[in-house]
């Protein structure tokens, strides 16, 4: 049941940017994650049924390059290798020639799933976080990780590089510009950056506000920071998710992001949305635009009116909102910006009298639009 | 989404005419009901062999009739599919009203004529779209002759739009007027006779029709006890009972129900009970704010001063920031901190005396009057509000912009929330187009909101406020209001709403004696809702003061009000009464530690059923709270009693102190045998404990 | 008292002296022996009677309430080729050819110990209504109430006078939407407030267990004594249900206060306590077992309700389900090491199952079309799967059952007579179980 609401106060979308849907495909399962050939007229998709395909944006026509054998969590394209890497909720790292359909190279990074997986700016590690959440205490706390959280691979090579710890389920991870750092947030709204010269741990804190324990209903633990990004400069990292909700199935949390300056002795919050500009629902992406100047929120509607939002970078202030009319789960900029994919899914549906399954999965295309 | 239980008891339905002749069609149809039939007939009970169980005659009248035998046959065989959830055809089966709303196609029946009505045709078992679809659930033609039968008892409409064929369901509401009027009414009250015998007017006609002897008039002992504790919320001390007992005038029981009012108990008590009903019990971090934001002090306030009930609810639903008498008012909408849905649903029972929980996702499953639109407009009224600190506090402030919401039913299929609301009011107000974009502005404000990044100085109030909109057509002109205070009061008082369930004043939920609630309402309304006014219509009435030992043998239903009923005490009389019992004064903090962990144990007020949990049967035996009440103190009870000489006397004034009278033979007996076997001290204060624990002094009657 | 010359029933006319000499020695013994009388004093003078209470007798329910309803996919009845199955996929049993949820690995290597049944097929989808329905085994009827499970079973096969409470729920979550409102009604309906349940955990102590110090026994006993009669000249004059329930009330605090240790978790075995797991819900099943152990006829476990994923369903069932999967592995083998699986019956269900497909907040939704449910011990078969789903868990193909054959099947393994008719007074007619309506006979010893 779903109730549009407008929040009291809304900022008024500002002219500044827009964003006007284009093209739209879908896919018979639900899209996870998404990433974009630099020429701009391919995407690669990951979706629910573990299939990884390349997908034509003039005319959505797909090509099927690899297969996980559950959900497929993460897809990224290495321009200098011309390589796709993906992950999956079976825990593998699948490398694929995009011109060939069979996986060049598996790699089982994890027992358990892997939640996100990026690859780094210079393309010579990917990391995947993973974790079961499992109970350590009365409170239902999370219990130790019984593997390592988080795994970098050389891309070129797929061995392992590094293996660190952290607090499960750690369920994001993000590179720094200059390739050096490595972040990952939990369910817990712990952040973990570890420094992969050293391979130190270069800072830790956590933020309370995107986790939230059942006590309407479930006295366990939900929410997490679910993506996370640095700023152009690598001094700052933006992290989202939903606030805590009271009821913790109506997944209504506020829609929050918040940014720290992560490298100070104690790591600071310096900004976050504004109250009167979020509505509820799990937010899931958080991107930087190329340019740097806007960053893009996207994720679920539960309350209000937008899922998916433009961001001024230096204020933190609103200029666009939408409504993507789907569950945004991943985005990325394609012809330097001029354009933005949007993966996600709507409800999976039931099978129709004929024996389908109906499509679930989506692709759109929109058109950044800047007033100069 | 959460509904009622159809498993909580509803009260024994009463037919609302005793049959003075029966016609013959009807004789016929119920000799020829099945055994299945006059199972679902609410109206009788399973006679068990020596057992007599009374069958209330069932009535000739078509309302009666209805909920007697139309209702529950289709509540068996076709509510699933045509109720409050779901309504396949667009049809709602549950009222003489949406079935002549009707599905898409007009109205299911002509009334007076079985022949013409498309419903019997569905039913039947040639016809085309053949009700209901499952071939193992049919209605047998019993059935059938039960919906033939009151479709024939209607009035045939006036109209000539009325035929089987039509579409045209606008003659519908002049039917529904006219039908609803030509119901015989049964108890008129005499517009000439004062005001003060209405209650028991109404309560003998009930009783001598349905053949109920009312138990005996309480003795002073037993009202005096009542009384302080309806109106001051504790027991009377020794003295004050002594002193009641010793006044030798006649009309000595209104002087002491006019002194109590006046006391400052009575407020006090008010609040207690107001505050829970209101607002519910607080949680634990929020039970310091109702008093540090003043809304104990407003309810106190109000109540002491008699303010009009209408006012006082039009105070809490517009939460303007005030100093003086309406201080504190906002917090009703404030504690609830910006969740508008927890407004809408704490607002209804006030303002319409219903429960409106269970039509959030779809229309209320049984309650056929309430319905989403219902839930999301009184959501509408509320969400422009927002709490806010400002300079000169903090308060509820209230937009002129924005909360246009729609809703989805089940099917997904969603509609704009409008501001339309149980009473059948609306309030109009113009909605943004879906492309425009509406713009805050200082002018649309009586008093702006502050500008970005600044602190107001009073919370915003809009030129155009929703609130003051709706509680403007909630507390003029509308008899829920009036009629849902009165039947809690009632409920407080006499230990039973005349709608047993308190908040639900709806189709579902019947009254006991509905003309008499419906003279209380106007009374009420007509009066400027004056609360003291009508605390003393109850309480002088006779039927308040009777006794609570049946006459007879066996003892009448409780929704008879034949004899006065129990009244489990709240935790706060309960607390206070065994504070005056035990001769103790306690002190803050200790007393409001004792206050807050009696009302966390006792959470009860107006318990639909009343449960003693073993918990607090455990409390009660075990909690160091009650035994240092219990202990030697100078001057309490206990004391008092070891210092007497004979254990007869300890008896009798421990009777006397806690259940203010005397003890009869065998108590006598029983309490000084258990006193003999044990130490002065060890006697009095397991003697107190026994008195304090059972029934008699744990309920009011 | 009855006569000591009057005939017991079903024996014909035994009113010799020498059977009233045995029968008072008989009386004296169970009475003197200090157990709280095993039978109703009535039950001792019918030899069916006594034979249905030995019968009965030693018999215990544990019901494991996973409230908010569990998924069937990820857990019973898993579609590991469907489109639906979702991202966990499934693992062998220790019966041949079936194959549970793979996060139920420990649960699977005891499956031949257990009773699944795949095709529960009821009508409600809402939680209030379905609760109400899978508690108390058939649609409501106003305005009578009918009595929920654990007050059936703590009339059949608890007593009134036994210290340890007949029907015990062990929920630590005192919020849960409409299960709250669920807890705050009438469970014991028809049966009376004697028959509802004692409601523990989240603190693990009962409150106000122990007796104060400076209170001997002789000082409770006797005031205690006083506060009954004077509460029951009340209710005897008064006719007055207040009344009644209080001393009903109080009659159970002895009890309960004899075995208020039972109810502290610190009293139990760390090794068990780590063994269980961490998590309230893991605690309070143990706690059960503990209960059971001690004579407890009834005891419900639930703990809010998780299980309605809704939002996030995968996220949240990778910790419930390893958890649901630890401790009835855990209980079940614990209840037969100690001898009591036989004797116990242990049902694990919610109130219906959730749907095949995700919906967009990647959750599942309510199915009440299609569901699964498992029980063990006293009176249930072995190692039997009995019912099915489609491929993709859809419909039921094979012998659907509602809750009304349930009801029957649990009645049925207790030794409890389904369609015995309810001779309360002031209720219509009603059954155990209505329709007369058939148990699971596969499951069934």
């Amino acid at each position: 049941m779903s109730v549009l609401e407008t929040p009291i106060n809304a900022a008024a979308a500002d002219a500044d940017v827009k964003l006007v849907p284009g093209k739209e495909f879908k896919l018979p399962t639900a899209v996870f994650a998404i990433d974009a050939h630099p020429a701009g007229k391919r995407l690669f998709a990951a979706c629910f049924d573990g299939s990884v395909f390349e997908v034509s944006t003039e005319t959505g026509e797909r090509k099927l390059l690899g297969k996980h054998t559950s959900f497929a969590s993460g897809v990224r394209y290495l321009p200098k290798a011309d390589r796709v890497v993906s992950a999956g909720y079976d825990g593998a790292l699948l490398w694929m020639n995009p011109a060939e359909t069979k996986p060049l190279r598996t790699v089982a990074a994890h027992k358990f799933w892997s939640w996100k997986m990026r690859v780094s700016p210079d393309e010579q590690f990917v990391g995947t976080v993973t974790g079961q959440y499992a109970p350590g205490d009365i409170k239902y706390t999370p219990a130790a990780e019984v593997e390592p959280s988080i795994k970098v691979y050389e891309a070129a090579t797929g061995k392992l590089r590094w293996s660190f710890p952290h607090v499960p389920p750690t369920l994001s991870v993000a590179f720094s510009p200059d390739s050096r750092y490595i972040a990952a947030g939990n369910l817990m709204g712990e952040v973990r950056v570890y420094d992969l010269q050293t391979g130190k741990q270069a800072a830790a804190w956590t933020t309370p506000d995107f986790t939230c324990w059942g006590i309407i209903k479930s006295h366990h633990y939900i929410g997490g920071i679910y993506d996370m990004t640095f700023s152009a400069d690598g001094k700052d990292l933006l992290v989202c998710g939903m606030g805590p909700m009271v009821d913790p199935m109506a997944g209504n949390g506020k829609q929050t992001w918040q940014r720290f300056a992560w490298q100070e002795k104690t790591p600071r919050k310096i900004s976050e949305i504004k109250e009167t500009d979020a509505g509820g629902g799990l937010m899931e992406v958080l991107r930087f635009h190329p340019d740097q100047k806007t960053f893009l929120m996207s994720g679920r509607l539960a309350i209000g009116k937008w899922n998916t939002a433009i961001f001024d970078a230096a204020s933190g202030r609103t200029l666009h909102t939408a409504d993507t009319k789907m569950r945004v789960t991943d985005a990325t900029w394609l012809h330097d910006g001029a354009q933005l994919a949007l993966s996600g899914m709507t409800g999976q549906g039931k099978k129709t009298k004929e024996g389908k399954y109906p499509e679930f999965g989506h692709v759109k295309l929109y058109d950044f639009q800047r007033k100069v | 989404m959460q509904s009622r239980d159809r498993y909580w008891g509803s009260p024994r339905i009463k037919p609302l005419f005793l049959i003075s002749s029966l016609t013959v069609p009807t004789v016929l149809l119920l000799s020829l009901c099945s055994q299945a039939q006059q199972k679902a007939s609410l109206a009788t009970a399973k006679a068990k062999p020596g057992k007599a169980v009374a069958v209330k005659p069932v009535a000739e009248d078509p309302e009666t009739y209805w909920t007697n035998h139309v209702e529950p046959l289709l509540d068996k065989q076709c509510f699933k599919c045509h109720a409050g959830v779901r309504q396949q055809g667009g049809l709602d089966i549950r009222s003489l009203d949406t079935i002549l709303r009707g599905g898409g196609s007009g109205p299911e029946i002509v009334p007076g004529k079985p022949a013409e009505s498309r419903i019997i045709n569905y039913i039947s078992p040639k016809a085309d779209d053949h009700m209901p679809p499952d071939p193992k659930k049919q209605l047998t033609p019993e059935e059938i002759g039960i919906l033939k039968t009151w479709i024939a008892m209607l009035p045939v409409p006036k109209s000539k739009l009325a035929t089987g064929k039509s579409t045209d369901n606008t003659w519908v509401a002049d039917y529904l007027a006219d039908y609803r009027r030509s119901l015989p009414k049964r108890d008129v009250f005499p517009a000439s006779a004062p005001a003060s015998t209405a209650i028991d007017w109404f309560l003998q006609s009930d009783w001598k029709r349905s053949k109920v002897e009312p138990a005996h008039l309480s003795s002073d002992l037993v009202f005096a006890r009542r009384i302080y504790l309806d109106l001051a919320g504790r027991i009377p001390s020794l003295d004050e009972l002594r002193q009641f007992v010793a006044d030798k005038s006649s009309d000595k029981r209104t002087r002491l129900i006019d002194t109590l009012i006046a006391s400052d108990d009575y407020p006090k008590h008010m609040r207690e009970v107001f505050d829970t009903v209101l607002m519910g019990r607080p949680a634990p971090n929020n039970a310091r704010a109702r008093v540090d934001r003043g809304w104990n002090t407003y309810l106190e306030t109000s109540f002491r001063a008699n303010r009009p009930w209408n006012e006082m609810v039009h105070d809490m639903l517009v939460a303007r920031p005030a100093e003086g008498p309406t201080h504190g008012a906002d917090w009703f909408l404030g504690e609830k901190n910006n969740s508008y849905q927890a407004m809408a649903e704490a607002v209804a029972p006030v303002a319409f005396g219903v429960q409106i929980k269970c039509a959030q996702c779809h229309n209320h499953p049984l309650a056929w009057e309430i319905e989403q639109r219902h839930y999301w407009g009184l959501v509408a009224v509320f969400n422009r509000s927002k709490n806010v600190d400002t300079e000169t506090g903090p308060g509820v402030a209230e937009s002129a912009v924005g909360g246009f919401i729609s809703f989805a039913n089940l099917k997904k299929e969603t509609q704009p929330a409008g501001l339309v609301f149980l009473n059948g009011k609306s309030v109009a107000e113009k909605v943004p187009g879906a492309n425009d974009k509406e713009v805050d502005s200082p002018d649309l404000y009586v008093v702006p909101p502050a500008a970005t990044g600044k602190r107001a100085h009073s919370p915003a109030i809009p030129k155009f406020s929703r609130r003051e909109a709706f509680a403007n057509a909630v507390t003029h002109d509308n008899p829920q209001l009036a009629r849902a205070f009165v039947n809690r009061l009632w409920a407080d008082l006499m230990g039973r709403g005349i709608v047993a369930v308190v908040d639900q004043i709806d189709s579902r939920h019947h009254a006991s004696h509905p003309e008499l609630l419906e003279w209380l309402g106007h009374d009420f309304e007509q009066s400027g809702y004056d609360v003291k006014r009508m605390v003393r219509l109850i309480v002088s009435s006779r039927a308040y003061q009777l006794d609570s030992k049946p006459v007879g043998k066996t003892p009448p239903s409780p929704d008879d009000f034949a004899r006065s009923l129990d009244k489990p005490l709240s935790a706060e009389q309960l607390l206070h009464s065994l504070w005056i019992a035990t001769g103790t004064r306690v002190e803050p903090p200790k007393a409001t530690e004792m206050e807050q962990t009696f009302c966390a144990k006792f959470p009860d007020i107006m318990a639909e059923n009343y449960n003693p949990s073993l918990q607090q049967a455990l409390f009660l035996t075990n909690s160091p709270m009650l035994d240092d009440l219990l202990k030697p103190t100078p001057g309490s009870t206990v004391t008092k009693l070891m210092a007497l000489k004979t254990n007869e006397a300890r008896v009798r004034d421990a009777f006397s102190a806690v259940l203010g009278r005397a003890p009869d033979t065998s108590e006598l007996q029983q309490c000084q045998s258990m006193l003999a076997a044990q130490s002065p001290e060890k006697g009095a204060r397991n003697l107190l404990w026994a008195l304090l624990t059972c029934a008699e002094f744990q309920v009011n009657h | 008292m009855t006569q000591d010359n009057e005939p017991i029933e079903g024996m014909g006319q035994c009113n010799t002296p020498d059977h009233t000499i045995h029968r008072r020695k008989f009386l004296q013994g169970v009475v003197g022996a200090g157990a709280a009388s095993l039978m109703s004093w009535n039950g001792l003078f019918s030899m069916n009677a006594f034979a249905a209470q030995a019968k009965k007798q030693g018999k215990h329910c544990i019901l494991l309430w996973l409230c908010g309803a569990p998924s069937q996919f990820e857990t019973w009845d898993p579609k590991p080729d469907s489109i639906y199955g979702g991202p966990f996929g499934s693992i062998p049993t220790k019966i041949p050819g079936v194959r549970f949820g793979e996060m139920m690995a420990k649960t699977a290597t005891i499956a031949d110990k257990l009773s699944i049944v795949r095709s529960m097929k009821t009508k409600q989808g809402e939680h209030f209504q379905a609760i109400s329905l899978l508690q108390r085994g058939a649609p409501p009827r106003e305005p009578f109430v009918r009595p929920t499970l654990g007050s059936v079973l703590a009339q059949q096969l608890g007593h009134l006078d036994s210290p340890i409470p007949n029907f015990i729920l062990l929920d630590p979550c005192p919020e849960g939407n409409e299960y709250k409102e669920f807890k705050a009604g009438n469970w014991a309906g028809w049966l009376g407030a004697q028959y509802g349940p004692v409601r523990a955990g989240g603190e693990y102590k009962l409150a106000d267990v122990k007796r104060l110090a400076d209170t001997t026994t002789q000082d409770f006993e006797q005031r205690e004594a006083l506060r009954k009669f004077l509460t029951r000249k009340y209710e005897n004059e008064r006719a007055s249900a207040a009344a009644s329930s209080q001393n009903a009330v109080f009659n159970r605090v002895k009890g309960l206060m004899s075995c208020a240790d039972l109810f502290d978790l610190d009293k139990i075995d760390p090794k068990d306590r780590a063994r269980y797991g961490p998590g309230t819900f893991a605690q309070h099943t143990l706690m059960a077992r503990n209960l059971v152990e001690n004579g407890a006829p009834f005891v419900m476990v639930s703990n809010g309700m998780p299980w309605d994923a809704h939002v996030f369903q995968h996220e949240i069932y990778q910790m419930l389900v390893p958890e649901v999967d630890k401790v009835i592995y855990n209980l079940i083998t614990d209840l037969e090491e100690r001898g009591l699986l036989d004797k116990t019956l242990v049902v694990m269900m919610g109130e219906f199952g959730r749907t095949p497909w995700l919906n967009v907040a990647r959750g599942r939704d309510h199915y009440p079309d299609a569901w699964s449910l498992a029980m063990a011990g006293a009176g249930i078969k072995k190692g039997v799967v009995v019912g099915a789903t489609d491929s993709d868990g859809i419909d039921v193909t094979e012998k659907p059952f509602d809750e009304k054959n349930l009801f029957a099947t649990i009645f049925s393994a207790l030794d409890i007579d389904p369609y015995a008719e309810y001779d309360e007074a002031d209720i219509a007619t009603f059954y155990r179980v209505e329709d007369h309506a058939a148990p699971i006979k596969e499951i069934l010893l």
